[in-house]
């Protein structure tokens, strides 16, 4: 009985107030569309880099897997009126069954969006705002 | 020519569709306009955005066969701008003061990309236009319909029909606010959005 309480509790709050279980739980807030099984398998800064501005912006696969599953997916109108988007990019491969991704090159940039472009054509905009702990120098 | 009544425009080539939920307070003055791209694939996707409880956007659309379309009175303020770029950064012009302070907001160590972005936002702000890039508080936006290719990463071409319009308006929006060909933007200049928006608008 004392158990069940406990799973209802953490259930509700889980639900209601606490980001992390989401993750945990692999859904985040408000996004349940989105798969969350992704997979890097490589990852690296860009070189061209032009200012020292992005100098600093690295990811590790963790880090960048990390990226996509708090993210979701976006239209080109929340990425032009919701993102800001700073040419500092971390670029890589994802995998995700559920998504059809398989080894897909994607693109992270610093504002908090990504491109992943699969073969066949098909692509996705990818977006998190709530990795501002991850997208720093 | 068309004429400004109480933050609309008259004229045969605008059509009227205000979007209320747009308005984000007075805007007491125009310094500038602000050219976009929508990021979707028709004026209706942008129509069905606006109508959103937290909607953001810009006064003017000119959709792809050239229809412009006010949907928010010039009288009010929009959020269609973003967070501001250091002008005199971006045209390499700061005072030595300046740069200093710029740059150590810019490049502050320990900080995420977006914190210093937003701090040096607030600083530009501080300044008077045309010191810093136009804002919500003092500009209008022209968006045009134009999508966001995922594969291409990139903005769609502006047609000819929409540039017509465009310049149309511009000049229009030019005399009627005393406004100056030095005062117009495009949306990547001004802020930090994708550098291919609006890059293909002519006016």
């Amino acid at each position: 009985m004392v158990g069940l309480q406990l799973r209802i509790l953490v259930s509700l709050a889980c639900g209601l107030v606490l980001p992390a279980c989401h993750q945990g739980n692999g859904e985040a807030q408000g996004m349940k569309s989105n798969k969350r099984s992704f997979s890097v398998t490589e990852v690296h800064a860009r070189s061209e880099h032009k200012s020292s501005f992005c100098s600093g912006f690295t990811l590790t696969t963790t880090q960048a897997e990390a990226f996509f599953n708090r993210g979701r997916e976006i239209d080109g109108i929340t990425l032009h009126e919701k993102f800001d988007w700073l040419p500092c990019y971390v670029d890589g491969r994802i995998s995700n069954p559920e998504l059809n991704m398989n080894h897909c090159p994607f693109s992270i940039q610093a504002g908090g969006t990504a491109s992943i472009r699969c073969d066949g054509g098909k692509a996705f905009i990818w977006a998190c705002d709530q990795c501002e702990d991850l997208l720093a120098d | 020519m068309a004429t400004l009544t109480n933050g609309k425009l008259a004229g045969k080539k605008v059509t009227q569709k205000i979007f209320p939920k747009l308005h984000k307070g007075v805007l007491a003055a125009v310094n500038a306009i602000v050219v976009h791209q929508t990021g979707a694939p028709s004026a209706q996707h942008t129509f069905n955005s606006y109508s959103n409880a937290n909607a953001n956007g810009a006064h003017f659309l000119i959709d792809k066969n050239g229809d412009i379309y006010q949907t928010a009175l010039i009288t009010q303020k929009t959020y269609h701008v973003g967070k501001l770029q250091s002008r005199c950064l971006q045209v390499k012009a700061c005072s030595p003061e300046e740069l200093t302070v710029a740059t150590n907001i810019l490049y502050a160590k320990g900080q995420s990309f977006a914190a210093r972005v937003r701090n040096l936002h607030k600083h530009e702000q501080a300044k008077p236009y045309p010191d810093r890039y136009p804002s919500n508080n003092d500009s209008i936006g022209i968006e045009i319909v134009g999508e966001f290719s995922k594969p291409a990463n990139a903005y769609a071409q502006v047609n000819a029909k929409q540039n017509a319009s465009l310049k149309w308006l511009v000049s229009e929006l030019e005399s009627l606010l005393s406004l100056t060909s030095d005062d117009i933007y495009r949306h990547p200049e001004a802020s930090r959005k994708h550098a291919t928006e609006a890059s293909t608008a002519q006016w």
